[in-house]
């Protein structure tokens, strides 16, 4: 028998060459496009990190400027002692957002270098979140901003999971709905734990976010409002950080927000299941990893 | 008696690079983990990247195959290790059955690449198919412990 090919097969099998290749081709173009979109972010990447780098300079400079000009006043010594105390105030704020600044910028360090190593205890949630909003007293109350705490974890629940990261994620989200929310605006918090998931929203008054905005808004070093006379303070890392962080405790972040109305960021993270593990050892499938002794080892 | 060794557990998106010899545990599903010594130091370094290419998004951390490889070898250059001297060991990537992105494989052809271009040899691999492992790496001497994990879960 004769390999051959009636004319129908024949046709069949030109028309399947030709449809391979014209699914090659467009997959050719769209890798090309997706170069393209990566070549582009690369380059927007840069300018990026150039913006930053001048922009923190006003962003440490300032705060550096006030605080050596308010102490010296104090050091000077002829003020009475409410005067005093206000300068005081005001060099715990700058000194304070200072401090919280620089958290951003190490973390962003330490996860940049695969160095942040996890160190997941048991939190008490609430008073963890009770802390950080009184930590930001001083923007809250010169804003004139109204803020709600709802807490829906039941009392002593405690949650395993790694309190610098989640500490830091949840500033920078209070820190965001100070500073783009209006004068006299509100911030609402609600934490709840469904399913062994951490929940925790936070809802703003304030600018709000276009959907065309919604992804880029966690981009390195971006700010939406550019320029040299930027509206609001900052360097563009909370959020990129903010989701690094949550991304290795294990925890998501989704975001509803109508522009002129404001916005609702919503945490989700999950429990670790070993907390307090001392020997720096503990999976996140609940699995041990003391294999040695047993046989289906395979050496390399 | 063998003296007591630190441990230390890599998470994905970390790498670990130290002179002191550790067992580094780690577990991979479509991620994978490049495993690099210095025969002439005897030290070790290991990475946990999970995607292949950093696109712009976000911190530009060793979660991403590209950056992972070139900071664990710029690590490793720290701690004294000379590129020369380097062996490499790839294990991981493997592939969920019901997806088409393939990042297992993805993950494992950034690792040859990336490596050829520094001239660096696999000295052994264990990659691909469709189930997750359990790595054991001993940096103060190269040998790595594998395991396939009993389910087929990709992590």
């Amino acid at each position: 028998m004769k390999n051959e090919l009636t004319d129908t097969e024949l046709l069949q099998e030109l028309k399947n060459r030709f449809d391979k290749n014209s699914l090659l081709l467009e997959e050719e173009k769209n890798l090309t496009a997706q170069l393209n979109a990566v070549n582009e972010k690369l380059i927007l990447s840069e300018d990026l990190k150039t913006n930053f780098l001048s922009n923190i300079r006003n962003e440490i400079n300032n705060p550096i400027a006030s605080i050596l000009e308010l102490s010296k006043n104090i050091m000077e010594g002829n003020m009475d002692v409410d005067t005093m105390k206000r300068f005081g105030v005001l060099i715990h704020a700058e000194a304070f957002d200072l401090d919280f600044q620089f958290k951003n910028i190490f973390l962003s360090a330490e996860i940049e270098a695969g160095e942040s190593p996890l160190s997941i205890i048991s939190v008490n949630v609430g008073s963890i979140l009770d802390n950080i909003i009184s930590s930001f007293e001083y923007r809250i109350h010169k804003k004139k901003i109204q803020v709600t705490f709802e807490n829906l974890i039941e009392e002593f629940h405690y949650f395993h999971t790694d309190t610098e990261k989640f500490h830091l994620i949840m500033s920078n989200l209070l820190a965001n709905a100070i500073t783009f929310n209006r004068e006299g605006g509100s911030i609402k918090i609600v934490s709840k734990i469904e399913n062994n998931q951490l929940i925790i929203s936070v809802q703003d008054t304030g600018i709000g976010i276009s959907d065309k905005n919604k992804e880029r808004i966690y981009n390195r070093f971006l700010q939406l409002d550019t320029g040299s006379i930027k509206t609001y303070g900052g360097h563009g890392l909370g959020l990129t950080v903010t989701k690094a962080m949550l991304e290795i405790i294990q925890g998501e972040i989704t975001l509803s927000s109508e522009v002129g109305v404001g916005s609702i960021f919503t945490v989700t993270i999950d429990q670790f299941e070993n907390a307090g593990d001392d020997s720096g050892i503990s999976s996140t499938d609940g699995n041990d990893f003391l294999f040695g002794q047993d046989e289906e080892d395979m050496l390399f | 008696m063998e003296e007591e060794i630190a441990k230390h557990y890599l998470y994905p998106s970390a790498l670990f690079a130290e002179k002191a010899p550790h067992i580094v545990d780690t577990v991979l599903g479509s991620c994978v983990a490049v495993c690099l010594y210095d025969q002439k130091l005897k030290i070790g370094g290991i990475n946990h990247y999970m995607l292949p290419f950093w696109n712009g998004n976000g911190l530009a951390s060793p979660k991403f195959g590209n950056i992972a490889i070139e900071k664990l070898i710029e690590k490793m250059i720290k701690n004294g290790a000379s590129v020369e001297n380097m062996i490499a060991k790839v294990f991981g990537g493997a592939n969920q059955m019901d997806s088409t992105m393939q990042i297992g494989n993805r993950n494992i052809e950034i690792a040859k690449e990336q490596l050829s271009h520094y001239k660096i040899k696999i000295v052994a691999e264990n990659t691909g198919g469709t189930i997750g492992r359990k790595l054991k790496y001993h940096t103060g001497t190269g040998q790595v412990g594998m395991k396939f994990l009993e389910k087929t879960g990709i992590i």
